[in-house]
């Protein structure tokens, strides 16, 4: 019983705390105040939390829902008796969208589409895939045998397998997948800020670039905050 | 009636159906025996054609099973396997439900006949209709499976071994259960079975299968008095044929009835529907020569002797 409380106990610090930070920060300008040297604003106040935050959470939204959707698609596709042969292909180029430091992606992304949102949404889109992928095409491999049997032999259509069947019972794994890619893509978009995206990145930048302790906590326990608590409601919402 | 004619199927080079002609009346019960690998589930699963046959053809009722859609067709045709394969995300409602609702019953419509046929198979509505399939045992999870089948009112029936992975009582239960429904429901079927005692207390006819080819089909009674040959002979039992065929006759069927019906019984009988190789069995062990029957109410109905018995296993010509 307590134990069941206790799992929750962590994330809803978490929640709390970062609530607290985003909606008023200055409550904790005593702490952050022990970090800056030299009477350096304790602070960040360049934007308002709630704004940088938003920016946060928006890329990597936009990010990996464009990751699940293709994902999910090739995932699908190659578990296919028509898409098979592509599934060497597909998971090397996956293991490659992961390999590739995002850091690489932005650098070669930049002189593409220039600076701002798009070249961390490419990154992340990249980094994201492999997760979601591998978990679906898991997933669907572990529908038993026999349900798949009996679904054709009932006369069920190819696409009211995938949709009634397969995709319902790999959908545990699936949406684990996501939380993965998520949960990697809330940290790593923090790097976007090299390349003037909007974000947590800005501020731990800001602290890194003037030497401001304080400003590099703020940005680093704020994404620890959040990934936190998206892991956890991502959790709550998943299909058991 | 169902017709396949010289169905043949390769598999690369192997050739897993070998010229397979079969013939099964409505409302019969054939059973398809055969060692592991010999082309049983090849031939089912071509009826409903889950498999396409490499060459020759197959009817139901005079109608090609290649002239309709394959799925109306396999929506028409029941088919339970060893594996259950039920959907492990719904309940036993909704996998009982799933022709029902592809064949687009009313909700009404489906809710009677989902009740109806958890009745049939002795499965409380109440109790398991909202379970779902790992909340339910072996057995119950395999009734549940050809409820599934039979969900639709089919006329054909396919079943893959269906008992194969149960323990002997359930599955004896269950053979008993699958002959209730098959007289009630008066419906074909076509069972894949290795095991010879099953296929000779289902099956109305019996379809023997080695390395792709059908070797004999017959019913149980004339498949044990003459197996045509050497595998068919090795499947009936050698030795023990004659008591394979003591099985498959009743006490009742040899008893010479006795006129004071009604005594009581005394402490050694036998019963009615016992089978001859079991009241051989009590005779040899109690040292009697005869023993008295009775019927289901406990009342004496008749006498056997054991040279009655021994007449039934012997070889006929
Ligand atoms: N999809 C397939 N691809 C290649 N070979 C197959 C395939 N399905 C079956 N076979 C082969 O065809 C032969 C007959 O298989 P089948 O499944 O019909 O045997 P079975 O009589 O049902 O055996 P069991 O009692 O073990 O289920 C076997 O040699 C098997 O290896
Ligand atoms: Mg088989």
């Amino acid at each position: 019983m307590i134990l069941r409380y206790l799992k929750f106990v962590f994330p809803l610090t978490a929640l709390i705390l970062l609530v607290l930070m985003i909606v008023d920060i200055e409550l904790f300008s005593g702490f952050f105040g022990y970090f800056s040297k030299n009477s350096a604003p304790a602070i960040y106040v360049r934007d308002h939390y709630a704004n940088i935050v938003g920016w946060h959470l928006f890329t990597v939204f936009i990010a990996s829902v464009g990751a699940t959707i293709v994902a999910v698609s090739v995932g699908v596709f190659v578990t296919r008796p028509a898409g098979e042969a592509f599934m060497p292909l597909a998971k090397m180029l996956a293991n490659l969208g992961q390999t590739f430091p995002p850091i690489a992606v932005l650098a070669l992304c930049v002189p593409l589409v220039g600076f701002g949102m798009e070249p961390i949404l490419v990154a992340l889109f990249l980094y994201g895939l492999l997760p979601i992928f591998e978990n679906t095409i898991t997933g669907l491999q572990q529908v038993p045998k026999p349900v798949l049997e009996a679904a054709r032999g009932m006369g069920l259509t190819q696409g009211q397998r995938l949709f009634n069947v397969e995709l319902p019972l790999a959908m545990p794994v699936i949406v684990a997948g996501i939380r993965v890619s998520v949960v990697i893509n809330i940290g790593t978009v923090a790097i976007g800020s090299t390349v003037a995206a909007k974000g947590l990145g800005e501020v731990i930048i800001a602290g890194l670039l003037t030497d401001n302790m304080a400003f590099v906590l703020q940005g680093g326990i704020m994404v620890a905050l959040l990934a936190i608590v998206i892991d956890k409601a991502i959790e709550i919402i998943s299909p058991s | 009636m169902i017709e396949l004619q010289n169905l043949n199927k390769l598999f690369n080079q192997t050739h897993a159906v070998d010229d397979v002609s079969l013939l099964v009346n409505s409302g019969e019960f054939c059973m398809l025996i055969g060692s592991s690998g010999c082309g049983k589930s090849t031939t089912l699963r071509m009826i409903n054609r889950l498999i396409e046959p490499t060459s020759g053809s197959i009817s139901i009722n005079g109608e090609d099973v290649k002239s309709v859609p394959v799925e109306d067709l396999r929506r028409k045709i029941g088919y339970a396997i060893q594996g259950v394969g039920l959907f492990p995300h719904q309940d036993i409602f909704e996998n009982i439900a799933t022709v029902p609702k592809l064949l687009k019953w009313s909700k009404t419509e489906i809710e009677q006949r989902v009740e109806e046929l958890l009745t049939l198979f002795h499965l409380d509505y109440e109790t398991f209709a909202h379970k779902f399939p790992h909340q339910l045992s072996g057995g119950q999870q395999q009734r549940v499976g050809v409820a599934r089948a039979l969900a639709a009112r089919p006329e054909l029936l396919l079943m893959d071994e269906p008992f194969g992975a149960l323990d002997a009582i359930t599955r004896n239960y269950l053979q008993d259960e699958m002959l209730r429904i098959q007289k009630q429901l008066n419906i074909t079927i076509i069972m894949v079975t290795h095991d010879i005692e099953e296929a000779v207390k289902l099956g109305d006819k019996i379809a023997v299968m080695d390395k792709g080819k059908l070797l004999q089909v017959a019913s149980p009674i004339e498949l044990m008095r003459n197996p045509r040959d050497g595998f068919v002979r090795e499947l009936v039992g050698g030795d023990d044929r004659a008591l394979n065929l003591l099985s498959l006759v009743k006490v009742e069927d040899v008893m010479t009835p006795i006129a004071d019906i009604g005594k009581k019984p005394q402490s050694q009988h036998l019963s009615d529907k016992d089978n001859l190789r079991d009241a051989l069995s009590r005779l040899l062990w109690v040292g009697e020569s005869s023993l008295p029957v009775i019927n289901s109410e406990g009342k004496i109905i008749g006498n056997v002797a054991l040279v009655d018995i021994l007449a039934k296993g012997k070889k006929q010509k």
